[in-house]
């Protein structure tokens, strides 16, 4: 299960899945809460960084990406999984 | 900041269609959350 996340409107990341035809969904944090909690973004960010957390099954985090390359990020996730 | 091994912290957010979507719903799923600063950039 993969989901997205950033501070924009659903509208723009309706527009966003559809034109890249993304099969998983995006999420608009708006008060910037969760993405603090992650560690993605701090009260004074105007855009969460581009990060990714692994979350396992039992709910506890397994990994922290805190630099993605995005060419080479899902082979890296990939050889987690 | 939550870390390696720490419980992920619960959230409840709109997706793309203004649904829902919570992490307590994904209990026993392995989930990858990816942030990106802006919807259509580059990367």
């Amino acid at each position: 299960m993969i989901l997205g996340c950033s501070f924009d409107a659903p509208e723009a990341n309706k527009a966003f899945k559809d034109k890249f035809d993304f099969h998983f969904d995006l999420l608009t944090d708006a008060d910037k809460a969760m993405s603090i909690a992650y560690g993605a973004a701090t009260a004074e960010s105007a855009r969460p960084a581009r990060i990714s957390v692994l979350i396992g099954p039992d709910g506890k985090i397994v990994r922290r990406f805190d630099k993605v390359t995005p060419a080479d990020h899902p082979d890296e996730v990939l050889g987690i999984l | 900041m939550a870390d390696i091994g720490e419980n992920a912290p619960s959230f409840s957010l709109a997706n793309q269609d203004g649904a829902m979507v919570s992490l307590k719903d994904l209990a026993g799923k392995s989930v990858l959350i990816w942030w990106y600063p802006k919807a259509d950039t580059p990367g």
